[in-house]
């Protein structure tokens, strides 16, 4: 095999065994070997270096776009118009008040509460455990992942159970119950965690006010949608848009 | 129900598509934030781990050394995140909470030529990255997809129109002559 192919190899990542022992022998002998080689490593880490100083400079550009989009949005919130209705406006809220009594009546409920459950509810993934391949630990935390990341939440649930009431086992036993359809006991879970533990909180409080959604419990999810908007930068706008429409 | 955030694949990341990469970018962020308020680092600092994070894990999936995950997307830039976190605090003294940072499992390597190295290019490495950038199109693809992608020479032919592997092998020796020509004039 010539130098260049050596090198070629080298850097496409295909280098064998036996080819790894020559480059060896030639960076230990071969002076304009081993420059060649130097250079091209050089250029491998400033394509990596470079290319990730743009990327870099991208990611602060979309910064700035979210810090407008949120200024943006607090302002709506802030400056909600409070016109005078006129003739016009006034007809059109009685028109509008008959329409809801009509509505009320046939429903005598709310907005579609399972359904703003649906259009915002939208599964948590695993950012507890990483779970990589070779990774020949098998423990009861890596099997519990493993299970929820395949979407078998009822075996998830089973052994994140087993495992103790503390970090991140009550929030991700409440998506499961959540998955599973076990809304009450996800509100249980959720409730723990928010009081008892230290992490996943503004996402608990979110999942809290679904929870509560999904079973109809509608002054509950909009006092636990305010907490969260009020204290949380977490789902805010998702959040602040659920509790227009529910007020 | 909103469609699942993993719907992204890394093959739709690899396409380069910027509007996949904010996606991604934007989706992560709010939970990593949060979860990095634990530690005490300041604001300023969790979103340059985010971001530096966020760079590793785009350079590892373009550079070929992630070529598939058993774990979803944003369990492997946690994994990154994670690390990073753990590396600033002891880089700055602070004694780090393991219970807090949570197991690594062996997941989120940064891998080589990450961020942990250092970010930012040396002088001799600005000079070699502005004659990059002044090489004609076709050569900044070429060393790009070989160097920076890991493509190998055969990837490169079929993704570059070329005729055989050995005009791949000759086009990229010219680029990388030039390349040393320029930086090194006589």
């Amino acid at each position: 095999m010539d130098n260049e192919t050596l090198l070629i190899r080298f850097f496409s990542g295909e280098l064998k065994e036996p080819e790894r022992a020559e480059l060896e022998r030639l960076l230990q002998e071969d002076a304009a070997f081993r420059a060649q080689f130097e250079f091209e490593k050089e250029l491998q880490q400033t394509l990596v270096k470079g290319k990730g100083s743009e990327l870099k400079a991208k990611l602060q550009g979309f910064e700035k776009e979210i810090a407008a989009k949120e200024k943006a949005l607090s302002a709506d919130i802030s400056q909600v118009p409070r016109k005078k209705p006129g003739l016009w406006g006034i007809a059109a809220s009685i028109a509008a008040l008959i329409a809801l009594g009509w509505w009320g009546m046939n429903t005598f409920s709310g907005p579609n509460m399972e359904a703003l459950y649906q259009d915002n509810y939208e599964s948590y993934p695993n950012t507890a455990v990483t779970i990589t391949r070779g990774d020949v630990r098998e423990t009861l935390e890596r099997d519990a992942f493993t299970a929820y990341e395949s979407g078998d939440f009822g075996s998830a649930l089973e052994k994140l159970s087993a495992l103790d009431d503390r970090d991140y086992t009550l929030f991700y036993r409440a998506q499961c119950q959540l998955q599973l359809g076990r809304t009450t006991d996800a509100i249980e879970s959720l409730q723990k965690n928010i009081e008892t533990g230290t992490v996943y909180l503004p996402e608990s409080q979110w999942y809290l006010a679904l929870a509560y959604l999904k079973n109809g419990q509608k002054e509950l999810a909009l006092k636990e949608l305010r907490i969260l908007i009020d204290r949380y930068d977490y789902k805010k706008e998702d959040a602040t848009a659920l509790l227009t429409t529910l007020e | 129900m909103k469609e699942d955030k993993d719907a992204i694949t890394l093959e739709a990341l690899k396409s380069g598509s910027d509007f996949v990469l904010k996606r991604v970018y934007e989706e992560n962020r709010t939970q990593f934030l949060n979860y990095a308020r634990r530690f005490s680092l300041s604001d300023d600092d969790n979103m340059d781990v985010y971001q530096d994070a966020y760079v590793i894990f785009y350079n590892n999936i373009m550079g070929g050394k992630v070529r598939e995950l058993t774990s979803s997307i944003s369990t492997y830039l946690f994994g990154i995140g994670k690390r990073l976190i753990y590396e600033r605090m002891r880089k700055e003294g602070k004694k780090v909470d393991f219970e807090a940072v949570g197991p690594f499992h062996g997941g989120g390597d940064p891998g080589h030529g990450s961020a942990l190295d250092g970010p930012d290019l040396s002088r001799e490495q600005q000079l070699l990255y502005r004659e990059f950038g002044n090489l004609g199109p076709k050569c900044q693809e070429l060393l790009s997809l070989f160097y920076y992608r890991g493509y190998t020479v055969q990837e490169i032919m079929e993704a570059g129109n070329y005729n055989n592997e050995n005009v791949v092998k000759a086009a990229k020796s010219r680029c990388l002559k030039t390349l040393k020509e320029r930086i090194n004039p006589k």
